[in-house]
């Protein structure tokens, strides 16, 4: 039986390895976005999702239960990741001799906007994910979709639209977040208006 | 993302345009490759067992730890040593941790990557600063032996770009852990490179790097 956001926060700090592994089976695949959309190599991405966890692990016994995991884990995440972004682009520039060169991280709301997609495109049954994914990122018409799949046409317009819905519902604070943002900064650690965590 | 068909006869046309007001504003997240990449299979596994290697030695975090560990600040003494070390070494396969004799200072984890002529390439450096100089262990992984007539050689590089030899090698044997010296601070030189040499081609770098990383977060 599935454990509960609220149920493994509480559990996590100290917890065994089913606990672990529970935490990383819910948020794993999202930290991953975070790192691999800052850092854009998938290695680096894999160490920070590594070191996300080991510093998570260390630092649970002061992570307060009554807070939610999955935005502590990002933000925890995106700094392992900005840290090892830093740390790679500086020793390109250094070496490259252009100091000047190098660029910005994503901003906080672009890297939390990933992480709430990412979950919202998990929470998603496999088959309609598939749609998802190559109606966005292989950016293919319904009838290549259909074919891709060997599905009839109808079917793959139906799924869309369920998928389509469900991640609508899912992500519209993210939007209405986003919004606020570009009107007002986001208040550190301020996570009852919707926005990203610090 | 424009041909969304509603297959509903419930939908109504506000919940049409909702729906790809909602999907257009994200439409460059749903297009991020970052968003459909998978990390490794293993690594979920390599995760649970760094943390269970950790609970050994600690069976529960420390109330004083915190998300600063990372960044240097001091964390208890019983977080640092060879277990640690050793669980990092084997679930993250890269990534530097210093210590110092005599000080617990706490260490600071960096990763030492391969570069596109090494890609799978990786190394966890222990830097020890010791009364005779610096000696850099890097524990090798996934780096190819160097060919006939050629040989890696370490280096540290400061800020102006000025390099100090640190060591060669040859990785021969398969993945290894090697030992190499430097008499200058890291602190001044900061940067880690290992190049891929050719014999009979003098002493300077040969600008092939394939290993890099920072020894500092400074």
């Amino acid at each position: 039986m599935a454990i509960d956001d609220r149920e493994l926060a509480r559990r996590f700090p100290g917890g065994g390895d089913a606990i672990v592994r529970a935490v990383y089976e819910r948020y794993g695949r999202a930290v991953y976005t975070v790192a691999l959309s800052i850092v854009r190599d998938q290695a680096q991405a894999a160490d920070v999702l590594q070191s996300t966890f080991l510093n998570a692990w260390r630092a649970s016994a002061n992570f307060d239960p009554e807070r939610e995991l999955g935005p502590w884990l990002y933000a925890i995440a995106r700094r392992q990741a900005i840290d090892s972004y830093r740390k790679t682009a500086r020793v390109e520039a250094v070496e490259s001799e252009r100091l000047d060169a190098v660029e910005q991280p994503p901003s906080i709301e672009r890297t939390w906007e990933v992480w709430e997609v990412r979950l919202a495109v998990d929470l998603l049954p496999a088959d309609e994910r598939d749609v998802v994914r190559m109606a966005w990122f292989e950016e293919l018409a319904h009838s290549e979709i259909a074919e891709r799949l060997g599905v009839p046409l109808g079917t793959v317009k139906s799924r869309s639209h369920r998928a389509h819905r469900r991640l609508a519902t899912l992500l519209a604070h993210v939007v209405d977040a986003n919004r606020s943002a570009a009107s007002s900064v986001v208040a550190d650690d301020d996570r009852s208006a919707g926005g990203p965590p610090a | 993302m424009s041909d969304h068909e509603p297959e509903d006869p419930n939908d109504d046309l506000g919940d049409l345009e909702a729906t790809t007001a909602v999907l257009d504003a994200l439409g460059p997240s749903l297009r991020d490759r970052a968003v459909w990449s998978e990390p490794p299979a293993s690594l979920g596994d390599s995760i649970v067992a760094a943390i269970a290697a950790e609970r050994v030695t600690s069976p529960a975090p420390p109330a004083t730890a915190d998300l600063d560990v990372q960044r240097g600040r001091r964390r208890p003494a019983r977080w640092l040593g060879a277990v640690a070390a050793a669980a990092l070494v084997l679930a993250i396969g890269a990534g530097v941790v210093l210590t110092r004799e005599g000080d617990e200072q706490p260490g600071e984890q960096l990763a030492i990557t391969g570069t596109d002529l090494a890609p799978d390439a990786s190394a966890t450096a222990v830097v020890d600063d010791t009364g005779a100089g610096v000696a850099i262990r890097l524990d090798l992984r996934g780096l190819e032996p160097a060919p006939e007539g050629q040989y890696y050689q370490g280096w540290l590089r400061n800020a102006e770009g000025e390099l100090v030899s640190i060591g060669t090698f040859h990785m021969r044997d398969g993945d290894a852990t090697i030992t190499l010296w430097a008499g200058v601070e890291v602190k001044d030189y900061p940067t880690l490179t290992v190049t891929l040499q050719t014999e009979d081609e003098g002493t300077g770098s040969s600008g092939q790097v394939v290993l890099r990383g920072s020894l500092t977060d400074a």
